[in-house]
């Protein structure tokens, strides 16, 4: 940018940085003084501004654990034991399919309940603050859980600081949120493995191992090249694939 | 048993015979009846539901044009449990032991149905039907002529899917994959199998793998948009000399194009990632890999052929 008065095309391309909080103060002055003297972009420019302080005003929205009790509920009423139910069931099991088991269904749904808790939660936060999520989880170089460092092995994100986001304390860190939720599907799994065929426990194991080489090795060429984002896009998709794995092995039926 | 038995299929022969008048009701309900052998025909509304599930053993099914469904099953040592009603037919079989042997399903369904499909190891073929779903551990799975969209998994079995009409979900973990003449939008993630789109006609493409190879040969839509993710697997894309721009980063793989590198202003020109594009651009295609090579070569001209 120069100190040339801006075009409307130099604003448009300058205005996220700008809501950012990412230019210099000589860049910041240009993109004012064209503002003040163009109704279109000064229009465009209150809106825009606006859309934090708004965000800002609306409640936190909590994912609630809650759901689970009505949902377990709902899932085991088919066989709660009843009045002479219990000398029919032996006759006659019920007709649901094996991989509809209670105990698939429970997994399944805390599962979905667990992820989408968080990913609401992290889909609300960041919404809320319009940083990046490299950016996000760059401000908070020490994630705050990491409950199973064996499965996990999640390093501290490489730091990279931004205006936008050293001013925002809810920011949340999306390598914790990741650490989270792989925790969560970790621990479902480890329960999950005893009634897994050995044969499928093998392949599985194998596969996460080549998934955390994957994420160790995104890792160590992030510490060397913190800035790069084709590196932070590497690093998120091998910890979706763990996701993804985790998720699906928690969802396979016993017995296999 | 036995006798129980005819009398069932007596039942359904005389309920399938007169379909219209009893729409909503019972067809047929053998889990009074449970039996190791199932040979019957049952009708089925246009759009109805078939749902096949066994633990061991193999799913076969077919099509054909009758609003029928025609099942024939038997099981070593397992108990099937049939019900039907006029919008869906289910079979599945359950023991009261460990091993229950093997089962096998032969069944043929309307062209129009859907079909849910659930093995552990078992292998399930299907020919035919609307949408297909079809869910394995370590079975193979193999869907073609599907109508509408398919959706196919497996933990390790091996998963192709071959002349599907409206899009195709593929998912497995050290599973390969092989689709070809896919019509619709494509998804397809392995960890460590590979990935082969071949003769596809989609709009849309996404592939991902960890440690897999990719290889992608299909025609591409100006207006398309085709992405191929993987770790440190290779990934081969035969695209045709249509406008075509490319956006490839890899961190320390090799990148090689049978086409000329026209850059477009603004590109950046590194080690890591370049864009350049084929006649003066159209359909994007991403290719990311860590440490995988990327390849883009001219259909036909492959020195990456399987």
């Amino acid at each position: 940018m120069t100190n040339r008065p801006l075009t409307c095309e130099q604003f448009d391309a300058a205005l996220s940085d700008y809501l950012e909080n990412a230019l210099d103060p000589a860049e910041r002055t240009a993109l004012e003084s064209h503002a003040s003297t163009c109704d279109r972009c000064r229009a465009l420019l209150a809106e825009l501004s606006a859309i934090p302080t708004e965000a800002g005003a609306l409640h936190d929205l909590e994912p609630s654990r809650d759901l689970w009790p009505a949902i377990a509920q709902r899932i085991a009423a088919p066989v709660v034991a009843l009045p002479g139910a219990a000398a029919r069931r032996e006759r006659r099991p019920s007709v649901r399919p094996w991989y509809l088991t209670p105990a698939s269904l429970a997994a399944a749904a805390a599962v979905l309940i667990a992820v989408t808790a968080s990913v609401t939660a992290l889909a609300i936060r960041t919404g809320r603050t319009s940083a990046p999520a490299g950016a996000v989880a760059a401000n908070n170089p020490a994630p705050a859980a990491q409950p199973n460092d064996s499965q996990i092995d999640i390093p501290a994100p490489a730091p990279r600081v931004t205006n936008a986001s050293a001013t925002r304390p809810n920011a949340v860190p999306v390598q914790e949120v990741y650490a989270r939720e792989i925790a969560e599907l970790d621990s479902i799994v480890r329960d999950q493995r005893s009634h897994l065929d050995t044969s499928t426990v093998t392949v599985i194991e194998k596969n996460l191992h080549i998934i955390n080489q994957a994420i160790a090795q995104s890792r160590a060429a992030l510490a060397r090249d913190p800035n790069s984002g084709f590196l932070h896009h590497q690093l998120n998709d091998a910890l979706n694939q763990k996701i993804s794995l985790l998720r699906t092995v928690a969802l396979l039926p016993a017995r296999t | 048993m036995c006798a129980r038995f005819v009398s069932a299929l007596c039942l359904t022969a005389a309920m399938a015979a007169t379909p219209a008048l009893l729409p909503a009701q019972r067809q047929h309900r053998n889990d009074d009846d449970e039996t190791s052998r199932v040979d019957t025909t049952v009708a089925l509304s246009s759009g109805g539901v078939v749902e096949l599930s066994l633990i061991s053993g193999e799913i076969k099914v077919t099509s054909w044009n009758r609003d029928q469904v025609r099942i024939k099953a038997s099981s070593d040592g397992g108990l099937l449990q049939f019900d039907a009603t006029n919008g869906r037919v289910s079979l599945t079989v359950r023991s009261d032991h460990d091993d229950m042997g093997d089962t096998e399903y032969d069944v043929t369904i309307p062209a129009g149905a859907r079909l849910i499909t659930h093995s552990v190891s078992a292998d399930i073929t299907t020919d035919g039907g609307s949408d297909v779903e079809a869910h394995a551990v370590s079975g193979d799975v193999s869907v073609s002529n599907v109508t509408g969209r398919a959706t196919i998994e497996s933990v390790s079995g091996s998963l192709t899917a071959t002349h599907v009409g409206h899009g195709l979900r593929v998912n497995g973990v050290s599973s390969d994959i092989k689709a070809t003449d896919i019509t619709g939008d494509i998804n397809a993630q392995s960890t460590s199998g590979d990935i082969i789109l071949g003769s596809t006609h989609s709009s849309f493409v996404h592939t991902e793998t960890v440690s897999g190879d990719t290889r992608f040969g299909g025609t591409l839509d100006r207006a398309g948009r085709y992405d191929f993710h993987s770790h440190s697997g290779d990934i081969v894309l035969a695209v045709p000399a249509i406008g075509v721009t490319f956006d490839i980063s890899t961190f320390s793989g090799d990148v090689q194009s049978d086409y000329p590198m026209t850059l477009q202003p603004g590109s950046e020109v590194g080690q890591k990632h370049m864009e350049f594009s084929i006649n003066g651009g159209g359909a994007r295609v991403t290719a990311e890999t860590f440490s995988g090579g990327v390849t883009v070569e001219r259909p036909g001209h492959s020195s990456h052929e399987d």
